[in-house]
């Protein structure tokens, strides 16, 4: 009776092992990973200068560089942006050049045009924003147009005249 | 009595076979977890220190950790719901140098020419004294941040009916602009909205094209006594 209780025993122990397997190690939590990005607005541009030489009353339009040289807005934050355009009046010499719509006495005028568009139809002005693009994400090109005064005085003559024009990014709504 | 010796001696080496020699076909190699990197501490927070308010939201919360190699860059929108006489508030504003060199800058309010979203107008510059930079002028190193403090005060004195008189209010596009943002309890319909902007310009520019930023803030005030003086309450506590 022993001896069979015995011999059942290490049968069972036999066939017990052979089928449970080895106890698999613990395997590592899975990690979550939260980020979390400050919306930033910048920006560059590739042209810095419009140098328009030596002018005189009445002269036709001069469009940037000798062709339709285009500018490249890049958008270098991290959220789309609104990009507006301001002038400032050209200073220097006796008389300031009012920045107007159309050109006339002591007035100039500056128009830009748009991702590679022939139409300069983008007024800048001095007392108010003009919007030049929304919603860039990456690069934008745009050119501009510039009219001299139909009329300036003589003491004029000869001097240097400058001017400022500002893009303004902001984050698009 | 040594077969009984025997017998359990082999039914103990065969329980402990599986645990040891038992190949596993079907189990994943033991995962080894990679070695524990320090990492610096975070800075700190600014918005940390705000206490805790119902009345606005605040839509960047982070300092920028990626590097602006050119240029520079200012934090963007602001949100901001019911703003009440009596109401202060300090509110930091990320400026970012870029690693090319230093710049000075100016900081100051503007208004929006052109509204960004439909029911809102553009703040007269009458207002624009609400809110104001406690800094006007800040010098930056190559990558050097700073957070500007822009001051949200309404005079405790400043009767809102005025305000609303001047702009347009409770008209449908306001209202369903309105009824998207996350408001204060019980604040009433009766709400005007209006935008400006914190501007900063990098004085140092040189040349005919320069560049400067506008961070876009947005504000609502209402002609609900009930809710300005429950406002006011909370501002207490």
């Amino acid at each position: 009776m022993r001896k069979g209780l015995l011999r059942g025993f290490l049968v069972l122990a036999l066939l017990l092992a052979m089928v449970l397997p080895a106890t698999p190690a613990l395997a590592a939590d899975p990690e979550v990973a939260i980020t979390v990005t400050a919306q930033v607005v910048s920006m560059t541009n590739t042209q810095t200068s419009f140098p328009v030489g030596v002018v005189e009353a009445g002269d036709g339009a001069t469009k940037w560089g000798s062709s339709d040289t285009y500018s490249t807005a890049e958008n270098t934050g991290n959220v789309d942006i609104d990009i507006e355009l301001q002038g400032t009046d050209l200073e220097g010499g006796v008389y300031d050049w009012t920045l107007g719509t159309t050109a006339g006495d002591k007035i100039y005028s500056l128009y830009a045009n748009s991702d590679h568009s022939t139409t300069y139809n983008i007024e800048i002005k001095s007392s108010a924003y003009t919007d030049l693009t929304t919603s860039l994400a990456a690069t934008w090109t745009w050119s501009m147009q510039f009219t001299p005064p139909t009329i300036f005085d003589a003491a004029d003559d000869g001097t240097e005249k400058s001017s400022t024009l500002t893009l303004v990014a902001s984050a698009s709504a | 009595m040594k077969r009984t010796i025997l017998a359990v001696t082999l039914s103990l080496m065969l329980l402990f076979v599986g645990c040891v020699s038992t190949p596993v076909v079907d189990q994943p190699p033991p995962i080894v977890p990679e070695p524990t990197v320090t990492e610096p501490e975070p800075e700190p927070s600014p918005f940390d220190q705000l206490q805790p308010n119902t009345n606005f939201e605040f839509t960047h919360q982070d300092v920028l950790k990626d590097t602006l190699p050119e240029g520079y860059g200012i934090g963007s929108n602001c949100i901001m719901v019911g703003l009440y006489p009596g109401y202060y508030e300090e509110v930091p504003l990320l400026l970012k140098n870029g690693e090319d060199r230093e710049r000075h800058f100016v900081i100051y309010t503007v208004t929006a020419h052109t509204p960004t979203v439909t029911g809102f107008v553009p703040l007269p510059e009458t207002y624009l004294t609400w809110f104001t930079p406690k800094e006007t002028e800040i010098t930056l190193g190559k990558g050097e941040h700073y957070w500007m403090t822009i001051i949200i005060s309404m005079p405790e004195d400043y009767d809102v009916s005025r305000i609303h008189s001047e702009l347009e209010y409770l008209h449908a596009d306001f209202e369903d602009t309105y009824a998207k943002l996350e408001k204060p309890e019980g604040l009433d319909i009766g709400t005007i909205g209006a935008e400006f902007k914190i501007r900063v310009d990098d004085v140092t520019q040189t040349g005919f094209v320069q560049l400067a930023y506008t961070s876009q803030w947005y504000m609502t005030t209402t002609t609900n006594t009930a809710w300005i003086q429950w406002a006011q309450t909370k501002l207490k506590e």
